[in-house]
């Protein structure tokens, strides 16, 4: 999980989610949302902040910003794979083929909906990675962001079968959450409710 | 929403068994043996009544009411898991801790659901879940909580095209990457891979 707040929100900028862009501002308005059943928003309160346009420019809207967020990851895990060894190795592997996947299908659902996929980023400004675990600490960091928006996002999407996916992808991202974390030696599943934050 | 709620995922069906009963005798055939492990995911009869209350779960109470269900089921087996004598240290660790987590599930949903005037319904008991007596060892354990897992990631993801409340969209959403991670730990305690897919589905 990112610990702290500020790497957070330089994670988002780095994936184009973060102040500015109309990305942002969808994730903006998801984080002014209830953080749950047990956030203490009543389940009667469903008035959120709606970007304006129709039911599928909207989901075209969150669909990009998770887009960014995979391009993002994609380029996270190439950073990482070189100081991986073993099976830290192994998992950045699969992990970095399983974001691919995520984005080919944000990619295709986005075609679907007659709207234009984000491209990624000509370049990410990463941290510095010095060893394994410094590698397998920010793959954790970029997870729990990417958990953390997908859960902010959902509810926005208009379509039940985006929904669905998303909720696929994001159980997947905290799966690989929970591989990184018993390869740092933390706790696999420490939280009940998986919100991504720290 | 109707002001009576009700359950629909009563005893399970002739339909159900027989189905199971089929898969069964397929998986026999292919020479897999008779394991959890090996049949395809919510095929214990006890399990799949569970799962069927959530494909036919229409509107936010009735899909609480399933999912409450759910967990309620998957708290009883790992009580009776855990206290069966039959785990070793580190996996009656890992039993108990899916049973506290499924309880914090359990009791956020009925909470939800009693917001919205609905009745949770009465746990049941381990006797009423097919399948979980007469498991001999870990690792049957272990596979019957496999399958347990796999089929709550699967009812999660149905839930999604059906809630409607955005907060619980987002706490299915929690719960569902909860449940995947119960899933990592009980694969590698079956030395499978622990995210064999890109999009988990809770379909094998």
């Amino acid at each position: 999980m990112l610990q702290d707040p500020v790497c957070r929100r330089r994670l988002l900028g780095l994936a184009g989610l973060g102040l500015a862009g109309s990305s942002a501002a969808v994730l903006a308005a998801c984080g002014g949302g209830d953080s749950g059943v047990g956030g203490g928003g009543g389940l009667g309160k469903t008035t959120e902040l709606e970007p304006e346009g129709t039911a599928a420019s909207r989901d075209v809207l969150v669909l990009n910003s998770a887009l960014d967020l995979e391009n993002m990851a994609v380029a996270a895990y190439r950073a990482a794979l070189p100081l991986l060894t073993g099976a830290a190795l192994n998992a950045g592997k699969t992990f970095l083929e399983h974001e691919r996947e995520h984005a080919d299908a944000l990619t295709e659902a986005i075609r679907q909906l007659g709207g234009a996929p984000n491209k990624p980023s000509r370049g990410y400004d990463f941290p510095r990675l010095a060893g394994q675990r410094a590698a397998l600490t920010f793959a954790a960091d970029v997870e729990g962001t990417a958990i953390a928006a997908y859960i902010d996002a959902l509810p926005r999407l208009t379509s039940p079968d985006l929904r669905g996916t998303a909720a696929a992808i994001v159980t997947d991202e905290a799966e690989h959450l929970a591989v990184l974390s018993g390869a740092l030696g933390r706790p696999q599943a420490p939280r009940a409710f998986v919100t991504g934050k720290a | 929403m109707s002001d009576r709620l009700s359950i629909r995922d009563g005893d399970v069906d002739t339909a159900i068994v027989t189905r199971y009963e089929r898969t069964r005798r397929e998986a026999l055939r292919a020479g897999l043996g008779t394991g959890a492990g090996v049949l395809a995911a919510a095929t214990i009869p006890g399990l799949l009544g569970v799962r069927s209350a959530f494909a036919q779960a229409d509107g936010d109470a009735e899909v609480l009411l399933a999912a409450i269900r759910l967990e309620q089921t998957a708290v009883v087996a790992y009580g009776t898991a855990a206290s069966s004598g039959l785990l070793d240290p580190a996996f009656l660790a890992t039993t108990k801790l899916l049973r506290g987590q499924e309880r914090e599930h359990a009791d956020a949903l009925v909470a939800a659901l009693r917001q919205l005037g609905g009745t949770p319904p009465p746990a049941p008991r381990a006797r009423d879940i097919p399948g979980l007596r007469g498991l001999g060892d870990q690792r049957e354990i272990a596979s019957f909580a496999l399958e347990l897992e796999t089929m709550a990631v699967a009812a999660y993801y149905e839930a999604h095209q059906k809630l409607r409340a955005a907060p619980l969209l987002r706490t299915g959403a929690q719960i569902m990457a909860n449940e995947g991670q119960h899933l990592v730990l009980v694969r590698e305690a079956l030395n499978r891979p622990p995210v064999p897919n890109a999009f988990e589905t809770g379909k094998q």
